[in-house]
């Protein structure tokens, strides 16, 4: 009996700890899909400007989208039509322009969803530690939300529509997802930025976006004005402080994305020298794979040598000349695609060393491969990393030659396998 | 049906071949007279006011003889044989040349050798034979008269199982006659073995119920207890073997099934060879099997008729519908109203998009869905079948499509009440599991409602706990997954060929363990392959 009446208790109690009134339903949500943070005028002193984009889930599921006409207000409006509207407070903290959107938006806030948090150019130049705070402090946002610095205004990027996906942060999302590692983009969650900022000596990263003219455009959304979209530029380089100290454009982005074992698909073009002219031949990236190796030196300072394995298979020969790829062109081929690889770490490892940022991890490294040394260099890694030696090598492989062995039209057809 | 009752070479048990278990209350012996007259009375005052008792007499050669059987019970070919022997085929004096008192054992032995027969001297088991549709010789002069079995119930042919259907493997099914279904037992468990015994039960109705089991491999503790719960069963009227499923299972108040009730005599007989036992009931198709445990009821009769490795992705599909049919109405709100986080991010705007428009909070959407599901599934099971496809149509067309476009409820969640409802069927051809399942459901979408994952796993315990406390006869309900008896998983969460069974469950079975003993087939050497001398002088003249 005692037992019974125990159980039951437990049961009870247990079930009064949480119960209904913690119940929202989610229709009661405002789904906030992406948020931009600026610094901006507030009172007189530097405040914060606020910007969240919030999904109109009722028009993404009708399929209004874009074709509805709606799209994104302006500041502080709201359109009813669209996928997506934008709303944007300033206040002296994040929180506090937070609280003054409670008087224009409808429903609860509802952060668990953000994708994409976008930093403006003067926010990220001022350092993003202040703004990292809201994020970090509460659970409502994940870790694993994207993060991008914009060019100029952050909230100019979530007021945009997208030409394709329901709103920009979206376009953003999908493209942080699904191409990452491709070309020059690099994405970057929370987790991963942090992750660097905690280490203290490697430099975070993020990715560049703009606004940049739309190219490809229908007439309807050159009727709409929708000249701009957005697009990925580059790489955003902040210091150990979270400071923005400069940005890599593409090509540097490509370099970096090289050593730290980021890249993943990606299409080399290299000239191929063929009857005296130059003819550019397009190689497809299968697999890339780089070690960082690090030795002490007799004058005590590291050496690292990069040692890239990479392996490409042949996608495109541009060329009139119908002259078959032999063996010998391809170890040619392999060499000038080892030497543009190298090239473009060597760029990008010059300019961070110019600018002091650490991006590659090399200290991470140091302390990894030789910890024992590692407390002499701690302190002075800022000072070291300007001037350390990186050796570079590169080992090229390109396959799939086979597949196409001549071009179109070939008179020599048929000759090789004899 | 008498063959039944036979001692069927059982050296460890002795059967009483005189007449069923006394199991109702005891009565006195009261023998009858050697004076025709006298019975014939007696009798007549036994069975006052039964109309469609019939008293026929007649004379063999001389002497009276009367007859007593109820009407539409008695086969009429065999009666008419009865009659034909003993008023045409005897010779005159036959009957009288013999003592008074050998009349009936002269009947039996030679005139009637060919029927089940039986001598019988006490008036009280005339009247149950009488009773249970046996036609009674009483023999002028003799103080012993003559039970022949001739009975000839109305009785509906043997058919395909309704509730477990199977594609693959025997079609027939129990049906209503005990006779029929001990025959379909006995008729593909040939072993001596396989003992029976007979318990009349029910004060009033006299039912019979037949305890199987394989005597050498049953549990002998385990089958007296069975013999216990059964002798203690006072009831007026048993019409179906779920009463006695309830009256003799371990706990009633649970909605889990803790005894097997099948239509299927291959299932049957697995059981028995498992070592469980079988209660076969009169009147009933469903034939009880126990000592149950929960994995019994995830496994289909035709999981043993297909390669095993198809059975391992209908088993884990069987798993996850189950789960499915508990779980999801309950994790689909708890999901929208407590843990919006933890929706993917593309389904989260459509869900919230459609619940856009839904007046009602999503616990009540969903109770109002699940419960009208709940309606349309009693009520197809009771409504006569012509009405059917009109309250199908009503039912899942114009109230599915019907609540969503009127913004009632939100088509995502018609889904999810569809897809759990639809996994509930997919539990095999096990009912009882099916209806437990419907409980579970309703208790953790109202969790889920309520309290979120959090009440969800609190239920879901709480459901856990109880059915580990289970037990049936005595064997743990979630044997051997708890207590684990690793061996006996293989036929579980997936089935192991059947080479690998070689041992019965050992809580289950009590004695000859061994099931099977044979070795898994080979390929044949490579002397008598065919092409085999070809494929050598290749090998050689690639050398």
């Amino acid at each position: 009996m005692n037992r019974i009446v125990f159980v039951f208790l437990l049961v009870t109690m247990s079930a009064l700890f949480c119960g209904c009134w913690d119940r929202v339903e989610i229709d009661d949500l405002e789904l906030v899909i992406g948020d931009a943070h600026d610094l901006a005028d507030y009172a007189g002193k530097t405040g914060v400007q606020t910007t969240f984009q919030i999904a109109n889930p009722q028009a993404m599921v009708s399929g209004l989208g874009a074709s509805a006409g709606g799209g994104a207000g302006g500041e502080g409006g709201g359109n009813g039509g669209g996928t997506f509207w934008v709303v944007s407070e300033r206040g002296e903290t994040i929180r506090d322009s937070v609280s003054k959107m409670n008087n224009r938006i409808p429903k609860q806030l509802f952060l668990g969803h953000e994708r994409v948090a976008v930093f403006g150019e003067k926010a990220a130049r001022s350092g993003l530690t202040p703004f990292f705070d809201r994020l970090t402090r509460s659970r409502e946002s994940r870790d694993t939300k994207f993060i991008a610095v914009s060019k100029g205004n952050a909230g100019r990027i979530l007021e945009l529509e997208s030409p394709v996906s329901q709103s920009t942060t979206q376009a953003l999302n999908t493209i942080f997802e699904d191409k990452d590692g491709w070309e020059g983009i690099l994405s970057v969650n929370m987790a991963d930025f942090l992750y660097r900022l905690s280490t203290g000596i490697t430099s975070p990263v993020a990715p560049l976006v703009e606004v940049v003219p739309q190219t490809s455009m229908t007439t309807k959304e050159k009727k709409e004005g929708m000249v701009n979209t957005i697009a990925l530029t580059g790489l955003a380089i902040f210091d150990t402080q979270a400071k923005l100290v400069d940005t890599f454009n593409e090509r540097e982005t490509m370099g970096l994305m090289w050593v730290i074992n980021r890249a993943k698909n990606r299409v080399l073009t290299i000239p191929h020298v063929a009857g005296g002219k130059a003819e550019p031949i397009s190689l497809n990236l299968t697999i890339a794979k780089s070690k960082i190796k690090v030795d002490i030196e007799d004058n005590g300072l590291p050496v690292f040598e990069i040692k890239m394995q990479i392996e490409f298979d042949l996608l495109e020969h541009f060329s009139k000349h119908q002259e078959v790829i032999g063996v010998g062109l391809i170890a040619d081929l392999e060499k000038t695609a080892s030497t543009q690889v190298i090239n473009e770490i060597e760029a990008v490892l010059k300019k961070s060393q110019e600018l002091g940022t650490d991006v590659f991890g090399f200290g991470e490294e140091v302390r990894r491969q030789q910890h024992r040394d590692w407390p002499q260099y701690k302190e002075h890694w800022q000072d070291i990393f300007p001037i350390v030696n990186v050796a570079i090598q590169c080992e090229t492989q390109i396959h799939n030659r086979e597949l196409s062995v001549e071009p179109p039209g070939s008179r020599t057809e048929g000759e090789w396998h004899q | 049906m008498l063959h039944f009752l036979r001692s069927i070479n059982s050296k460890a048990k002795k059967i009483e071949s005189s007449g069923p278990k006394e199991v109702p209350p005891p009565h006195d012996f009261k023998g009858i007279s050697s004076n025709l007259a006298d019975n014939e009375a007696d009798l007549r005052q036994e069975f006052a006011n039964i109309s469609d008792i019939v008293f026929k007499q007649f004379y063999a050669g001389e002497v009276k003889i009367l007859a007593v059987w109820f009407d539409g019970l008695i086969n009429n070919r065999v009666s008419q044989d009865v009659f034909r022997a003993l008023m045409l085929d005897i010779p005159e004096k036959q009957l009288l040349e013999v003592p008074k008192e050998e009349r009936t054992d002269l009947i039996n032995q030679h005139i009637l050798p060919f029927y089940e027969t039986q001598q019988v001297k006490d008036l009280a088991e005339i009247k149950r034979w009488i009773l249970r549709s046996k036609m009674i010789l009483l023999v002028d002069g003799c103080s012993s008269s003559l039970m022949i079995d001739a009975e000839s119930r109305p009785q509906r042919s043997i058919s395909e199982p309704v509730v477990e259907p199977t594609v693959l493997g025997p079609h027939d099914g129990f049906i209503e006659n005990i006779g029929v279904n001990t025959a379909l037992i006995r008729s593909r468990l040939g072993d001596a073995m396989l003992q029976s015994e007979d318990y009349i039960i029910g004060r009033r109705t006299n039912t019979q119920v037949t305890l199987m089991y394989v005597a050498d491999i049953a549990n002998p503790k385990i089958i007296e207890e069975v013999r216990k719960r059964l002798t203690r069963i006072d009831i007026d009227g048993i019409l179906d073997s779920s009463y006695i499923k309830e009256l003799i299972q371990d706990r009633t108040l649970t909605i889990f099934p803790l005894m097997k009730s099948t239509e299927r005599p291959d299932a049957a007989v697995a059981d028995l060879l498992e070592g469980r036992f079988a209660l076969v009931v009169d009147g009933s198709p469903q034939v009880l099997t126990a000592p149950s445990v929960f994995i019994e009821f995830m496994q289909a009769t035709d999981d043993y008729y297909m390669s095993p490795t198809v059975v391992w992705f209908i088993r884990a599909l069987r798993y996850l519908s189950i789960f499915v049919a508990t779980n999801l109405p309950g994790i689909y709100v708890g999901l929208i109203t407590f843990h919006q986080e933890m929706i993917p991010i593309p389904l989260v705007f459509t869900i919230a998009g459609t619940r856009e428009v839904v007046p009602f909070p999503a616990i009540v959407d969903a109770l109002f869905l699940l419960i009208v599901f709940e309606i349309l599934w009693e009520s197809s099971i009771r409504l006569p079948r012509v009405v059917g496809a009109a309250i199908n149509i009503v039912g899942a067309l114009i109230l599915g499509e019907a609540a969503v476009q009127s913004s009632l409820v939100s088509p995502t969640l018609v889904i999810v009440i569809a897809v759990s409802a639809v996994a509930n069927f997919a539990l095999g051809s096990r009912y009882d599991l099916a209806q437990a399942v419907r409980v579970i459901r309703l208790a953790i979408l109202v969790a889920g409602g309520m309290m979120g994952f959090y009440g969800i796993a609190l239920v879901s315990l709480f459901f856990l706990l109880h059915m580990a406390s289970l037990r049936s006869f005595g064997v743990p309900y979630f044997e051997p997954l708890a207590p684990l008896i690793t061996r006996e998983l293989k036929d579980s969460f997936y089935r192991a060929p059947l080479w690998s069974f070689k041992k019965r469950p050992v809580l289950i079975a009590g004695r000859d363990t061994t099931r099977i003993d044979t070795p898994p087939p080979s390929p044949p050497d490579e002397h008598c392959t065919a092409g085999a001398d070809s494929k050598k002088r290749r090998q050689k003249g690639g050398k």
